[in-house]
């Protein structure tokens, strides 16, 4: 018997064939035309696509716990985990199986710029929440407590921010400033909001760098308005080889013809850079919520006592340094901070009718994170936003009628689990992705969060025949960028 | 063509197309992160493509 060549030839083909469907298949599981890829990840400790949360200390080990399930226990907070994006990708979508205990909310944040460590926080879960409100996506994102109509622009003394934008100042601006210089020791980075002036803003900072051995620092200022950044400015602080403390050096930031509106300057550097002095001729000024007020070293010759003002209703206090172990007062609540690198946390209580309270650290170098934001003077106090959520809150304790957030809720799959999920923007050129899971005050309450899958959804728009090459080229460019990493 | 020299012929194509698939999973690896390759037993396809490629009978060049 012969084989004629017109039947062996397609046959030597065959396993050609054969194996580029195979490697087509493959390509197509990672650039699908339909621009979205998902995979369900149990915590079973074999995981690929996205890692177990760490570290190892806060978390159990993945896999079989000891009550039967499958999945991770977290019991201190906060914990890490990470992803490898499967391509360039615009969006992930985060969903999560877990079952919280004694955890009254939980937050997720994505690690966008690793060099500052700066985290894009979204809200993950509330069990305040979970009942007695209602979704809304109107005039704004949030929810409402049933049974009220609440607007959080005219009620803004009932109303609570979580990770949403509730600013309305649309109208606002001082026909009238004052000159005011303010002595301080702002640590690290701070965000000061602002009212313009006549539509003009004057802002003068000293800024010094007490510790110059690590390198070079610089301090970025931004000053933004909504999501628009209207200016960017730098201060180089000279890094010599001298290590003392270095000289104070200004910043002025002069901005004109300034529409109505509420203005934030994000103040960008690193923990050893502190701002000595802040003149201003804003009427209204607020700094916060998050304000670091650092020692005096190599400054002056004690370091100043804080009396500020705020709109907070629940601030966490830490001290870093012995000496700064004092007696703080919030309003008419004293907490005892008597020990370093611990946070402390002062609530004012519900029944408290004031909307604003002094906080009060005689000893300074203290950093507080309030709900609210704070000010050196009560009159410059105005808030740019309404309160914060945070784990103390008490929402019907505190009258709260409307919660402005972008949070979607949670799916009750029966057991105690919930499913909840969270959205994040990608940045090009992230082949690995970093997340944190925070539970604040998990470990005051002994609470603890069980995971036992993630599922992640990556998104991009559908491959069409018109932009296949843009397509094409932005792989090819991560791609590349991959070789030279790896 | 005969059965005999057919059977060997399309054989050895498979351990070529073989070798290729191996080097695509190689270059796709280094490329493509998180690749899904690594599930694929990659190792074990280049060794019995090897194997074929050495051990087996090479087609005599008059059927060739």
């Amino acid at each position: 018997m012969k084989f004629p060549r017109w039947i062996a030839a397609p046959l030597f083909a065959l396993p050609w064939f054969v194996a580029g469907c195979v490697a087509t298949w493959l390509i197509l599981l990672r650039f699908p035309p339909s621009g979205v890829i998902e995979w369900s990840v149990p915590f079973d400790g074999r995981q690929m696509w996205f890692t177990s949360f760490l570290p190892a200390e806060r978390v159990s080990s993945p896999g079989r716990q000891s009550e039967g399930w499958t999945g991770q226990r977290i019991f201190a907070n906060p914990v890490y985990a990470g992803a490898h994006t499967p391509g360039a990708f615009d969006r992930i979508r985060l969903t999560f199986e877990m079952r919280p205990s004694s955890e009254p909310l939980l937050e997720f944040g994505f690690l966008r710029d690793p060099a500052s460590f700066d985290f894009d926080i979204q809200p993950l879960w509330s069990s305040e929440l979970e009942h007695g409100w209602t979704r809304v996506t109107g005039t704004f994102v949030g929810y409402v407590r049933n049974g009220t109509f609440a607007s959080p622009f005219a009620d803004p003394a009932h109303t609570l921010v979580w990770h949403g934008n509730a600013s309305s100042g649309t109208n606002f601006m001082d026909s009238r400033g004052e000159l005011q210089r303010v002595s301080t020791s702002l640590r690290g980075s701070q965000d000061i909001f602002f009212i313009p002036v006549a539509g003009r803003a004057y802002f003068r900072f000293s800024v010094q760098d007490v510790n110059r051995k690590p390198g070079r620092h610089s301090v970025a200022f931004l000053v933004s308005k909504g999501d628009r950044v209207l200016s960017t400015e730098a201060l180089g602080l000279s890094g010599a080889t001298e290590i003392k403390p270095e000289h104070v050096l200004e910043k002025t930031l002069t901005l004109d013809h300034l529409a109505p509106g509420i203005y934030k300057i994000a103040i960008r550097t690193d923990e050893n850079v502190f701002v000595r002095t802040i003149e201003t001729n804003a009427l209204h000024w607020v700094l916060g919520p998050r304000v670091w007020f650092g020692d005096a070293a190599g400054y002056g010759t004690s370091t100043p006592p804080v009396y500020v003002w705020t709109n907070s209703r629940h601030a966490s206090v830490e001290t870093f340094h012995p000496e700064a172990r004092q007696t703080v007062a919030f309003g008419f609540v004293r907490a005892d901070i008597n020990q370093t690198h611990a946070d402390f946390y002062v609530n004012r209580p519900a029944t408290d009718p004031n909307t604003i309270a002094p906080f009060n650290a005689p000893k300074g170098d203290i950093r507080f994170i309030g709900d609210g934001y704070v000010a050196f003077d009560p009159r410059r106090l105005f808030f740019p936003q309404p309160r914060r959520m945070t784990d103390a809150t008490q929402l019907d304790a505190e009258n709260i009628n409307a919660v402005v957030t972008p949070y979607e809720g949670s799916e009750d799959i029966g057991d105690g689990w919930k499913r909840v999920s969270v959205d994040f923007d990608l940045p090009r050129d992230f082949d690995t992705l970093k997340f944190v899971l925070s539970a604040p005050g998990m470990e005051a309450r002994r609470g603890h969060v069980d995971i036992r899958e993630a599922r992640l959804r990556y998104e991009r728009p559908a491959l069409t025949w018109s932009d296949w090459w843009a397509f094409v080229e932005r792989e090819a460019a991560a791609a590349w960028k991959r070789l030279w990493m790896i | 063509m005969s059965p005999r020299f057919f059977f060997i012929a399309f054989v050895r194509q498979c351990a070529y197309a073989m070798v290729a698939f191996v080097a695509f999973g190689i270059i796709a690896e280094r490329l493509i992160p998180s690749s899904v390759l690594p599930h694929l037993p990659l190792f074990w396809l280049a060794v019995i493509a090897l194997i074929l490629i050495l051990f087996f009978p090479t087609v005599p060049s008059h059927h060739s």
